[in-house]
This record gives C-alpha cells, structure tokens and sequence, in this order.
C-alpha cells in the first residue's frame, strides 16, 4: 500500500507517477468512447496506443520504485504522446492543440528540469512548423505564442521550486537521509574543533567509516532499504560514541567521526570497537555490512583541508588491501 | 552576497523576466485578434499586457525590497474571471485555463491552493458543459484535468521537500547564524565537555534594541543581520553565535573565564559604538551567564532571556 507519510522527495515522485499514469490511462479510456461514438477513429486509434504506453509506464515505474532506473521509462513515453499528437495535429487541429496544453507540465513532472525544457522548445517548433503548413500563420503565431507561454510558466514555476529547495539545503546542517550532520556543517565544525584543540593544546581525532559495495546494497535490496538501514546505522554509531563527538555523512557511503579531545591511542581503539560492534550486529535485510575504518590524529599545525586528505587517503590505502586480501584469499 | 539575498534576486530576476515576457506574448495576441475583428479581446490582452509590465517595472525599481504578493494575487483573479467569463465568447481564451491550475498551485500555500483550485475546477468544468459542444467538451476537461493533477502532484513533492528540508535548517537565513534548536543541541554537548574536563563554560546573551521592533520586516532583518555581523566579528574561532526565537543573540563561549567575556564585551561595545550605521547599537543590552553543572539547556535559555528582559525594565 502507497503511504506517503514517511517518505522521501525521491521515494514520493515514483510512486505518484505510477498513480497519476494510471488514472490518465483510466481518462484516456473515457476519451476513447467519445471519439468513437463521435466517429474520430483517427483519435481512437492514437488513443489506444497511448494507454498502454502509460499503463506499461505506470507497472515499469512501481516495480522499480525503489531503484534508480525508473526514470528512463519517461522518455519514451513522452516521445511517444508529442509523436502523436504532432500526427493527429492536421487532421484534427482543434481538438490537438487542446491535447498539446497538457504536455508542459506533464513533461516537468516527469523530467529533470534541463530535459524537460529542451524537449518543450523542440516541441513547440515542430508544433508551429505543422500548424504553418497545415494551418494559417494568424493560427499558427496565436497557438504557438500561447503554448511557449505556458512552456516559460511551467518553467518558472518549476525553477524557482528548485531555487527555494536549493536555497533550504544550503542552510541544512543535517544529512536528510541519515540524521547525521551533513557536508556543509563538517568544514564548520572541523576548523572550529582545529582552532579549539590549538587554543587549549587539546589533540582532535577522526574516524573515517566507509560502507563497502554500497551500490551492491541498493541495487541488491533498492533504496528504501538502504535508507531505512542508514539512520539506524547512524545511531548505532552514536551508542559507541562520547557525547562530545559528532558524525557526518561525506559522500553516500563515507561517514566521518570528528573526536575532539581524542588522542591517537584512543582513536585506534575506537575504530577497532566501531569495526567489532557493526560486524557483529545483523543488520537486515543485508546478510552483512562489511565496512573499512581508518582512525587519524591531527599533526601539529595541519589545517582541516590536510586532516581531510590524509583521512581519505589511510581509507583509500585500507580498501585497496582489503580488495587484495580478498582476492587473495579466494 | 548572502544567500538568502541572492535567492531573492534571482527570484526576482525570474519574475521580471518573465512578466516582460508574457507581456511580449499577450501583446502579440492582441495584435491578432485586434486582426481578426475581435476588438474587447485585443483590448483585454493589451490591458494584461499593460499590467504585467507595469508590474515588471515596479518589480525592478523596488529592487530587493519585500514586495508584496497582493499584485499577483490580483492578477491571478483576474486571469480566473477572464477564462471563465471569456470562454462564452471566444473558443480561443480556453487555452488559458489550463495556466490557472500552475499559477494557483505557485503562488499560494498548497491547502488554501487547494480550495481555489477546487472552487474554479467546479465553475470551470460547469461552463464547459453549458458553453461547449460535444465534440469538444471531453477533449477541453481531459486536458484540464491533466493540467491539474500535474501541478497538484508537483505542489505536494515540493511541499514535501520543503517540509523535509525545513526540519533540518539549523541555520537562520536572515543572520546566517545557527538558530536556537542548534543551540540545544551544542549547548547540550558542550554541557557535557564542560563536566568533563572541568572547564567554564559561559554564555554571553545579546537583546536586540528595543527601538527596532517597531521598523517595517526589512529594515529589520537589515539590522539583524548587521548585528550579527559585528557579532561574529568579536568571536575568537570556536565560539558560536545563535539567533534565538526571541530574536536576541546568544553566544556560547567555550573555555573561557571573565577575561574573554570581558574582552569580548569589550570588542563588541568598540565596534558597535564606531558604527553610526544604524541607531540604538550603542546601548545594546547585554549578559553573561556562566553554566552550573546543575542546569539544563532550557533553564540556561530562560535565565539569559529573563536578566535581558530585567534590563530593559
């Protein structure tokens, strides 16, 4: 069942096309009677191409809700509707161009904002070059001029979303998926725990933890899993920690532990805790989560941007001889 | 630039262009039909027309000041009667209702668009049965009908997303400094750090002057963001400014005793009394609060808004 409650932007728009798909199919029918009892086999006919067209949309799309690959589906099906509307458009001009209105905010729902707009501007070419030759110019600038208004509306509109949403994420400090701080707050908090540790001679530490086969997980179990399995994760981390420490989400499988007041001994002996604690706990559905720890202490004088590097790098050095170590040993 | 002004002015980039637009493409349409003979319709888009650029321009001198939704609440209203009344005329002016559902969703809140969305769909789907043939009518509310469950659907994925996102804004756009739930949460781990390494942990509270609460919103918020400029100007590197509900500053001082309080009181009172900027900076209440491992991040609040309050009184 489609609960909308508790999900995410992006666990949300699959689901709602899978719905709104299927009840445009569900009109189209009713569009189908009509033309039929009005005797427009023309329309009928491109009708009843295009219910399957959404239906097939509709399934492909829930069935593949949580992965990524459900977004291709819409080109097609968007290709398919200007196609023939763009055919039926000089035999059937009044009625056309009143299906042509629909296709700006369909394609902005369902497209990344960049395609969506270029597949509008090439739309209302080739409409105004069928109108031209099927129709009058007066026809033609007057429908053409209305539709790009429509096109720049829609565009707006959708624009300036994406602006506000940009604008809210910008001043996030949290990671919305995992509940731990974000990117933005790290650089933040990581010069102000460097510029405390200097002041009162205090060492700061880092723990970096990355997931390994990430992508394995979510093709394996899809994204919803993966972001049930996240802030549980976090919090699990959050158990192993002091309440001075803080953890940040990087990159979608890198999570950092900054430890202020940590000397090197007492890193090493929590990354060697965090990596017994995560092996141990089941985490289902995943059979396992194997992950690769690497702890660093600050040098003296080593500003964040060096901290960093070095944490990454001692990770980077860490996976790659595991990956030897694995292949070693099978 | 900060980026809440920057968002404002693309914001209001957007919107200017587009009003110059439109108005380009309604001035066109007046042309036509000023061509086909159809006089009231050329001088209904040529008024549009008209009012759209004179809102762009009004746009454009008021600059980045807040400017208020109302002109294109009216605009909207107006679009809403022109179709609905319009389309009894001309076959040609139902192509603008399938803007009305956008436009509705865009520019107010998703419940109240909600409403008007439903009270125009019924006016609306009621004239297309009275006004239009059969040959039409199905083909006009499928469209419609599409028109609206898009934008319904695209309303409810950004409100979503925006519900989501402001959840986790610890951030006040106006000042750019944390707000008072990321205060809970570092007052609450410095708490602990405090306890633990047996160190001071102060809180100097800042009011904002009384005089400003009676400025229009954006003079306002000009002057908090000032504030809390100088605020961060006086800072060593790992104290922490906060806006808090209340609108007064709260600045968490780590490792400090009276010396640094002092010293930063001190910093502040130059900076803000070389400032002729803005007026009431030189009388600034302040108060400095030293945490007690007894306390609680509530009490902490309370107590530093309470002697704020006691100072002005």
């Amino acid at each position: 069942m489609i609960s909308a409650h508790n999900l995410p932007q992006e666990q949300l728009l699959p689901r709602l096309q899978a719905v709104v798909y299927s009840l445009v199919a569900l009109a189209l029918c009713l569009l189908i009677y009509d033309h039929y009892r009005q005797g427009l086999y023309g329309l009928v006919l491109s009708n009843a191409v295009s219910i399957p067209a959404f239906l097939f949309s509709a399934v492909y799309i829930y069935i593949n809700r949580d992965r990524d690959a459900f977004l291709w589906v819409n080109y097609p099906l968007v290709a398919a509707l200007a196609g023939l509307a763009l055919f039926q458009l000089p035999a059937y001009p009044d009625l056309m161009i009143h299906y042509m209105f629909a296709i700006p905010m369909f394609t902005y729902f369902c497209l990344p904002m960049n395609h969506a707009t270029v597949y509008n501007l090439v739309f209302a070419v080739a409409m105004a070059g069928v109108l031209w030759v099927s129709e009058d110019v007066n026809t033609m600038l007057r429908y053409t001029t209305n539709f790009t208004l429509l096109v720049l509306s829609t565009w707006c509109y959708a624009y300036l979303t994406l602006l506000k949403g940009a604008s809210l994420q910008r001043l996030a400090l949290t990671d919305q998926v995992s509940g731990a701080y974000n990117r933005e707050h790290f650089y933040h908090l990581l010069e102000r725990e460097l510029a405390r540790g200097q002041a009162t001679r205090q060492s700061v530490s880092m723990i970096g933890i990355v997931l390994d086969d990430y992508r394995q997980l979510i093709d394996l179990h899809g994204n919803r899993a993966v972001v049930q399995f996240l802030p549980r994760f976090v919090k699990r981390l959050r158990q192993l920690i002091r309440g001075e420490d803080d953890i940040f989400r990087l990159q979608d499988d890198l999570i950092v532990l900054v430890l202020p007041n940590c000397g090197e001994e007492g890193a090493i002996v929590l990354q060697e805790r965090i990596k017994r604690k995560i092996q141990e706990q089941s985490w289902r559905p995943f059979a396992e989560v194997s992950v690769n720890v690497s702890a660093v202490t600050r040098n003296h004088d080593e500003d964040g941007e060096a901290f960093e590097k070095r944490l990454l790098a001692r990770l980077n050095k860490q996976q790659r001889t595991s990956r030897q170590l694995a292949a070693f040993s099978d | 630039m900060e980026k809440a002004r920057f968002h404002s002015l693309v914001v209001l980039q957007v919107k200017v262009l587009y009003c110059l637009f439109a108005a380009l493409a309604l001035s066109i349409i007046a042309v036509l039909d000023l061509l086909e003979s159809h006089t009231v319709f050329a001088a209904l888009a040529a008024g549009f027309a008209l009012a759209l650029l004179l809102y762009a321009l009004m746009l454009l001198m008021r600059g980045q000041q807040r400017h208020s939704p109302y002109p294109e609440w009216v605009l909207i209203f107006a679009l809403a009667l022109f179709t609905l009344f319009g389309m009894q005329q001309s076959e040609s002016v139902v192509h603008w209702v399938y803007f009305v559902p956008g436009y509705i969703y865009f520019l107010f809140a998703f419940h109240v668009a909600s409403y008007l969305a439903l009270v125009y769909s019924t006016a609306m789907v009621l004239m297309i049965l009275s006004e239009f043939e059969a040959y039409l009518r199905l083909q006009i509310l499928f469209t419609y009908g599409a028109c609206y469950a898009f934008a319904v659907m695209y309303a409810l994925i950004n409100e979503r997303n925006n519900q989501g996102l402001s959840a986790i804004v610890n951030t006040d756009p106006v000042t750019q400094v944390y707000n008072q739930y990321q205060l809970g949460l570092d007052l609450t781990k410095e708490m602990t750090r405090a306890d633990r390494q047996s160190d001071e942990l102060r809180l100097v509270g800042v009011a904002v002057p009384d005089s400003w609460g009676v400025l229009k919103t954006e003079e306002y918020e000009d002057r908090l963001s000032f504030l809390s400029k100088r605020l961060k100007r006086c800072l060593r590197r790992f104290d922490t400014c906060y806006r808090l509900a209340s609108d007064h500053f709260v600045i968490l001082l780590p490792h400090s005793d009276d010396h640094v309080v002092e010293g930063l009181l001190e910093n502040l009172q130059d900076d803000l009394e070389g400032s002729s900027r803005y007026e009431g900076l030189s009388d600034i209440r302040v108060h400095s609060d030293l945490y007690r491992p007894e306390d609680d991040v509530e009490t902490i609040i309370t107590r530093i808004e309470r002697a704020l309050h006691d100072q002005r009184a």
